[in-house]
């Protein structure tokens, strides 16, 4: 093989590699587009039409979630908020330490932590779920029915998603920073109470606005490539796994593609 | 929009018939409380033609109209009347898997805001009274995986009734009947054609067909015969459909 077509080689494969990329999120954002158009055109927010689905997924992502939160919360604010204020006076000042706890816990670790979870929780269950429903032919029926499957059941959970995503990082958030500011109190020095305080009034609109958004986005495209994935399913039941591996390993290369992003554009 | 058609279709032939098709295209109307049945040796032929005339499948050429609208050329807001106008139904159609039959039935109307244009609680009652005359001995509680195929499709055809449709398309609709129930669910259909409802089915049950159908269509697999009267079926000199009456009766 001459070294021309092995170059030809290389490049045709990562070309096409490319172009199957950016085919996958023109797709993707279509997919999303049209499920969202679906739903406001025809419902008043949360109307009774796919409101029992919206509420459906928010318990099951959000509510189900919150041992599993819980538990990593408390680890976490031992791990790192813990670690971080009880060695903030050889660290630097107090504002130092605040801005790192909430750069850290609340921009970072935070939404990425639930985003896993919810990656491998409810990810994986809307592949599976969509999927079989697919192959039982219950869409088909429901769409002989007159149901828009976009407006019943995709957008539901994509909304249901991003809306359990922000609220489990709220929840860990605070177990987080609160378990790791407790025991710092109670075993360091009980001064280190007073950065429940200083944490809270340091929550400015901007950092507000920005874990918002961040946490949406992550649950939004969480949602979106899981129902994409499960909607593609066609004929056998060998899909399911196949489909459901494919949704984890691009959920997170996107939430990870996103982070970076983001990171970038606040930060930088 | 004329109430007396609710299907028109004019010169059809469906889109999936094979080359070598070589009947007549399709001239029919469905006015209310008709009952037209397609008959013949091959189940998925038939099949085709009942999709076609519902407008699920493309023609290969001619039209079909519902309620005056041609199926080719639908917006999102009629192809949701259509579908609800005109209940398709097959033997296996599925129930939404995660819900009770009584769930499965109060979905779509919840869907289609059913519950909205009635009082409040109305609409399940209304579910639960339909769901009686089907068959009382119905089980509301379970998951469709737990109920039989029967039991599955009485809920399947509460649940289109409940969207009040002026056809109810059956593809092969008695496949999981036993005898004893089939008799009664015939009777039901019979009842709901009386109140003006129009039935379009597929069925290898040739004395439903004879003592009730206003229309009958014979499908083969490259011919199409159409029938106005059980008198023109039974008296018809076609060798295919002699045969057909024959093994069948």
């Amino acid at each position: 093989m001459s070294v021309v077509q092995i170059a030809n080689t290389l490049t045709g494969w990562s070309g096409r590699k490319l172009i199957r990329n950016v085919l996958y999120l023109i797709n993707l954002m279509t997919f999303s587009s049209l499920a969202l158009r679906d739903w406001f055109s025809k419902n008043q927010v949360f109307n009774s039409r796919s409101y029992s689905s919206t509420v459906a997924q928010i318990i099951f992502t959000g509510v189900d979630a919150l041992p599993t939160i819980s538990f990593l919360g408390l680890i976490t604010g031992f791990i790192f908020t813990f670690r971080l204020i009880s060695i903030s006076d050889s660290l630097g000042t107090t504002n130092d330490i605040i801005h790192l706890l909430i750069t850290i816990i609340c921009l970072s670790v935070g939404p990425f932590l639930a985003a896993v979870i919810i990656i491998s929780r409810t990810g994986s269950a809307i592949v599976v779920d969509l999927g079989n429903m697919k192959l039982n032919g219950e869409i088909e029926a429901l769409e002989n029915l007159g149901i828009n499957i976009n407006d019943y059941l995709i957008a539901p959970r994509i909304l249901g998603t991003a809306i359990s995503q922000l609220a489990i990082t709220v929840y860990f958030t605070l177990i987080a920073l609160l378990t790791g500011i407790l025991i710092s109190a109670l075993f360091v020095n009980p001064s280190h109470f007073a950065y429940i305080l200083k944490i809270s009034n340091s929550f400015t609109p901007y950092f507000v606005s920005i874990f918002v958004v961040k946490n949406l986005i992550f649950g939004f495209v969480i949602a979106t490539i899981a129902s994409f994935n499960g909607l593609s399913v066609s004929s056998s039941a060998t899909e399911l796994p196949q489909r459901t591996t494919a949704s984890i390993v691009q959920s997170l290369s996107f939430v990870f593609i996103i982070d970076s992003l983001l990171t970038f554009a606040i930060f930088v | 929009m004329t109430d007396s058609k609710i299907i028109q279709c004019r010169q059809l032939i469906p889109g999936k018939l094979s080359t070598g098709y070589s009947g007549k295209a399709l001239d029919l109307v469905i006015s209310p409380g008709e009952m037209i049945s397609i008959i013949g040796p091959n189940c998925a032929i038939k099949s085709l033609w009942l999709k076609t005339i519902c407008g699920l499948e493309y023609p290969l050429s001619g039209t079909v109209h519902i309620h005056g609208i041609d199926t080719l050329n639908l917006s999102a807001k009629d192809w949701s009347m259509t579908r609800i106008k005109v209940a398709y139904l097959h033997a296996d159609t599925a129930l939404l898997s995660a819900a009770n039959g009584l769930m499965n039935v109060l979905a779509p109307a919840i869907y289609h805001q059913l519950d909205k244009k009635l009082k409040e609680g109305i609409l399940a009652i209304k579910a639960l009274k339909l769901l009686e005359e089907i068959d009382p001995d119905l089980d509301l509680d379970d998951l469709p995986a737990y109920i039989s195929k029967e039991q599955q499709f009485k809920i399947a055809i509460a649940r289109a009734l409940l969207l009040e449709p002026d056809v109810l398309a059956l593809d092969n609709p008695f496949t999981h009947f036993e005898i004893d129930s089939k008799h009664q669910f015939q009777s039901f259909l019979i009842d709901r054609i009386k109140k003006g409802l129009s039935l379009l089915i597929t069925t290898a049950d040739l004395s439903f067909v004879l003592n009730n159908s206003d229309k009958t269509l014979f499908a083969e697999h490259d011919k199409l015969y159409y029938f106005d009267s059980k008198q023109a079926l039974l008296n018809c000199s076609i060798p295919a459909i002699n045969e057909y009456i024959r093994l069948n009766s």
